[in-house]
């Protein structure tokens, strides 16, 4: 019903149309919601965040253009990512913008035994997953949303960030170990038998 | 092995994908109000013709100010006093001169018993010297004028006209309040002293008083005093 609705909602919209604001706020804003969460892991920020968008989006409706179903939804998408890589950018550039030298991993590369993971793939339900994304540091995490999650090219990455397209490779790369690494670490039985290294992120 | 890892890396890939592609999460706070009080103040600050914003709040202020300050009361009785007053035009003077000038005159109504009262009237400090530029000019006017309405009323009189400089510096009038005492002998120092403080209360308003400026008659007074004089010694024989 929604996605029928979507160019009318587009045209009340760009008229101010309150009543089609809150239905476009009220239909999009839990996927978005969980959009910004992935970025910035404070509630609140994520939430002043998600309203932040929001205003963007029906302030700037009018430049808009409709080019079929789903293209409102990516355009709003693209506006909540901008808005929260530039809070990142604000708050945490030294963060991010850190050369990959001092990446202050000692080990992250403790399983090597990519057959253990694939075995454990089965057993992971989506609140590890969550938990363990959450705990990935900012400077990782941020490149594994934009490359793979929000779909990215590294060029993309490396422009919005301000570091080298090599740096975001290798932070991609690096990410997904350190990522892989506290899933398996979160959900490992302490019975299990596997000795468990000590990591240190940041 | 490095196949293994590839497969691995896509299989982690769709692990992400499943866990946050369709992820929803809802909040508990009513963030559409606040949503909505953002783009109120987003909206008050553009302009738009179809909406309220600031600019016809501005204008809408402006309007109101205007209107309020053309038909205030004092507004009303400024224009009033310009109108009756036209044909003697007000003299500003500051405050502290204002205050001998008035003390002056208060004396010579009580001694020539005069009904002429001075006007009082509000204007900015900045324009005191066009208008006492004005008053000097009409000053010989004023003079003969009121030289002639004292003929007709058929009583014999001398009328010295007061030269005050124009936007006099405040020293120059202590000089002047010397000589105004000497002309008129029955200014008291308590008198003197109220005209002080009500000079005081002027200038924390900041405001200029205009007075009329009118020929003291130094004859008259002269005159009257010596017949007081002539009474009192009277009296005890």
């Amino acid at each position: 019903m929604v996605k029928m609705t979507e160019e009318r909602l587009v045209q009340l919209c760009k008229k101010h149309r309150s009543s089609a604001q809150k239905k476009v706020y009220a239909t999009y804003s839990p996927q978005f919601r969980a959009v910004c969460k992935r970025y910035v892991i404070e509630k609140y920020i994520a939430e002043d965040l998600l309203q932040e968008s929001f205003v963007k989006i029906f302030f700037s409706v009018d430049k808009f253009e409709w080019k079929g179903e789903g293209s409102f939804e990516s355009w709003m998408r693209r506006i909540v990512i901008n808005m929260s890589i530039n809070y990142l950018k604000k708050t945490k550039k030294s963060i991010l913008i850190e050369p990959i030298e001092n990446d202050n991993i000692i080990d992250f590369n403790l399983y090597d035994d990519d057959g253990f993971f694939e075995s454990s793939l089965t057993r992971f339900s989506k609140d590890d997953v969550n938990a363990a994304f959450g705990e990935v540091p900012e400077k990782f995490r941020v490149v594994l949303n934009m490359a793979i999650l929000d779909g990215l090219r590294h060029k993309e990455i490396a422009d919005i960030l301000g570091i080298a397209e090599e740096t975001s490779r290798s932070r991609l790369t690096r990410g997904k170990k350190i990522f892989k690494d506290i899933l398996i670490r979160n959900t490992e039985k302490p019975y299990s038998g596997r000795a468990i290294k000590k990591s240190i992120y940041n | 092995m490095e196949n293994q890892s590839i497969k691995n890396n896509d299989k982690l890939e769709n692990l992400l994908h499943d866990t946050f592609d369709s992820k929803k999460e809802y909040s508990d706070i009513d963030s559409w109000k606040h949503i909505k009080q953002k783009m109120f103040k987003q909206y008050f600050f553009r302009f738009n013709p179809a909406r309220f914003n600031i600019f016809y709040a501005a204008a809408a202020t402006a309007v109101l100010s205007a209107g309020i300050y053309t038909f205030s009361p004092e507004q009303k009785a400024e224009t009033k006093v310009q109108t009756t007053s036209s044909a003697e035009k007000a003299m500003p003077i500051k405050t502290e001169e204002n205050a001998m000038y008035q003390a002056s005159q208060a004396s010579q109504n009580r001694l020539s018993d005069s009904t002429e009262q001075a006007s009082i009237v509000s204007i900015p400090v900045e324009k005191d010297e066009t208008h006492c530029q004005t008053a000097n000019k009409t000053n010989k006017t004023q003079t003969a004028s009121i030289k002639q309405e004292r003929e007709s009323k058929g009583t014999k009189t001398a009328i010295a006209p007061v030269n005050r400089p124009a936007a006099a510096p405040l020293e120059d009038s202590v000089s002047q309040k010397d000589s105004l005492i000497s002309n008129n002998q029955l200014i008291t120092q308590d008198s003197l002293q109220k005209n002080q403080d009500s000079s005081a209360n002027h200038k924390k308003v900041k405001k200029v008083v205009y007075i009329q400026k009118q020929p003291v008659v130094i004859q008259d007074t002269l005159r009257q005093q010596k017949k007081r004089r002539r009474a009192s010694k009277r009296k005890p024989q």
